[in-house]
């Protein structure tokens, strides 16, 4: 006990990990036994005596000495005893006056090494700034780029931008009656090939979702019944969640998919890392035309290592980008998945990116 | 994606700590504001990003000092320095033209003064050196000397916040900041 306490106190005065049992038992010890201190104290000087041990006994000589001696305070402050760390951190930040500002003062112009450590300080600051900015922009970054996912910067603004409404500038400019119709034609010209493009673009994307997708085919249902059968008369829980997941994927099969919808997810809702419940959730709301909620599922699951239907979600989840106008994001899987040899998709992504 | 449901206070603390959490929170709420008041004003939805960063950094610094009192909602005074920070950068890009503010009747904001705002200094490889020590270190060392040193913070805030005592944050803070001096010294 004794010794294990030594060595807690070893730590806390260096500043490694403790829990908080330990600090406090520390603490207590601290300001009940003053006596054990002057040993550990003593002990301590014997053993390595480093000026950073300096600042354990800093902190209880502090707390100490400003519950018991306010004299012997104002001694150490004539010192210079309190010129450590935080009084740099005081100076730096223009909080120290009086008395103090006046001994900081007259050390940094006798004391050169003291000037350099406060000029290191000072860098120090600096350094730690740039740190604490970078990582939190870091932070930002990443909760940005998640949100990006989510298409939260390219949702049209709801809220109308006075730019885009505000009329143009007057200006006064005569026009020739040909030049006029030149312009005229012209224009029209660009809305009509502008419109064609547009029309053409939409309609391809979709069309190859209308071409190649078909709901999903049933490959749960064989195993639940297999995995159901060969169950005694234990496991009630198991058993349970298959026949749930059973009449899930009943209602799938009935192309109700509604009713799959809704039964998936209350069933998901007790079982939420059934990762199969949910690819299969995310085809009934492709049925349902739910294409944002899809993406969101399907996005997971294309992202799941491991995950047995990783390629077929990979596949939809392209697919319902198409469906979507995100042909960007689309074209970036549908290479993916046309250059993986093992996916059944192979050849259909091929086609698509071929067009 | 759903704005999730937390309270100002709750909002206040893990923004202090600086989670995850806090800044989709601000994003949900205020991020669409900000847009829309840049959009209005000369700028991009790029702009919007880079200043809602830059705006979020204040936010930590401004809600870290003891004297800040949550008088209004986060969201406002978020959107407030996001539209002084625009303003400084459509001052400084005009040269001395002024510049004509269209704001919105919809967007309420609190007046904060300009030295709210830090001027970014310019950054020498001597503290570059430091930051990127200091990226090495350990999580917690990491942590303390953020919100101590950066933050500001007071010790006992950082022992609630890191669920040690102040006597601890104390020790382990002085440990750590050698630790860095050590390193960083030129000699």
């Amino acid at each position: 006990m004794e010794n294990n306490f030594d060595e807690i106190l070893h730590k806390y005065l260096w500043g490694e990990d403790l829990s908080l049992e330990e600090i406090q038992l520390v603490e207590s010890q601290l300001t009940t036994h003053p006596d054990a201190l002057q040993a550990v104290a003593s002990k301590l000087s014997t053993v390595a005596i480093t000026p950073d041990i300096s600042i354990g006994i800093d902190h209880w000589a502090t707390t100490r000495i400003k519950k018991e001696i306010s004299t012997t305070e104002n001694d150490l402050y004539q010192k210079g005893f309190f010129i450590n760390n935080t009084t740099i951190d005081q100076y730096l930040s223009g909080e120290l006056d009086g008395e103090l500002l006046e001994i900081f003062d007259k050390r940094l112009q006798r004391d050169e090494s003291f000037a350099k450590e406060v000029e290191h300080h000072t860098d120090l600051l600096k350094g730690i700034a740039i740190f604490s900015e970078r990582s939190i922009k870091d932070d930002l970054d990443q909760v940005q780029s998640e949100l990006e996912r989510d298409k939260f910067f390219t949702k049209p603004s709801n809220v109308r931008t006075t730019t885009d409404t505000s009329p143009p500038e007057a200006k006064v400019v005569q026009f020739s009656f040909r030049k006029v119709l030149a312009y005229a034609a012209t224009v029209l010209l660009l809305v009509s090939a502008g419109f064609w493009f547009f029309y053409q673009n939409s309609t391809t994307s979709q069309d190859h979702f209308a071409s190649h997708y078909y709901p999903y085919q049933d490959v749960l249902t064989e195993d639940i019944l297999d995995e159901l059968s060969s169950f005694g008369f234990g496991e009630v829980s198991e058993k349970d969640k298959l026949k749930e997941l059973n009449s899930c994927m009943v209602l799938y099969n009935k192309k109700s998919f509604q009713l799959a919808n809704s039964a998936f997810e209350k069933y998901l809702k007790k079982y939420p890392n059934d990762l199969e419940a949910k690819f299969y959730q995310s085809l009934s709301l492709i049925e349902l035309e739910k294409y944002n909620q899809a993406i969101d599922q399907l996005y997971i699951l294309h992202k799941t290592e491991g995950f047995k239907f990783k390629k077929e979600a990979t596949w939809y989840l392209a697919l319902v980008y198409l469906k979507n106008q995100q042909t960007e994001l689309a074209n970036q899987l549908l290479k993916i998945i046309a250059s993986d040899k093992d996916s059944p998709f192979q050849i259909n992504s091929q086609k698509i990116l071929n067009k | 994606m759903t704005v999730q449901n937390i309270s100002q206070e709750e909002l206040l603390i893990e923004l202090r700590k600086g989670t995850s959490k806090s800044y989709k929170e601000l994003y949900l709420t205020t991020f669409r504001q900000v847009e829309h008041f840049i959009r209005n004003n000369n700028g991009q939805q790029e702009d919007a990003k880079d200043v809602f960063q830059d705006a979020i950094i204040g936010l930590i610094k401004m809600i870290s000092k003891p004297e800040f009192e949550l008088n209004a909602k986060l969201s406002t005074v978020l959107f407030s320095i996001c539209r002084n920070i625009w303003l400084k950068k459509l001052r400084s890009r005009k040269q001395g033209k002024t510049v004509n503010v269209i704001d919105n009747d919809e967007h309420t904001f609190v007046v904060i003064a300009e030295d709210e705002i830090e001027e970014k200094n310019a950054i020498e490889d001597k503290h570059q050196m430091i930051a990127d020590k200091l990226n090495e270190m350990s999580e917690v060392c990491q942590q303390v000397i953020r919100y101590f040193y950066y933050q500001k913070l007071p010790h006992q805030q950082i022992a609630e916040m890191m669920g040690y005592t102040t006597g601890y944050v104390r020790v382990r803070l002085h440990r750590c900041i050698e630790k860095l001096r050590k390193t960083t010294s030129n000699k």
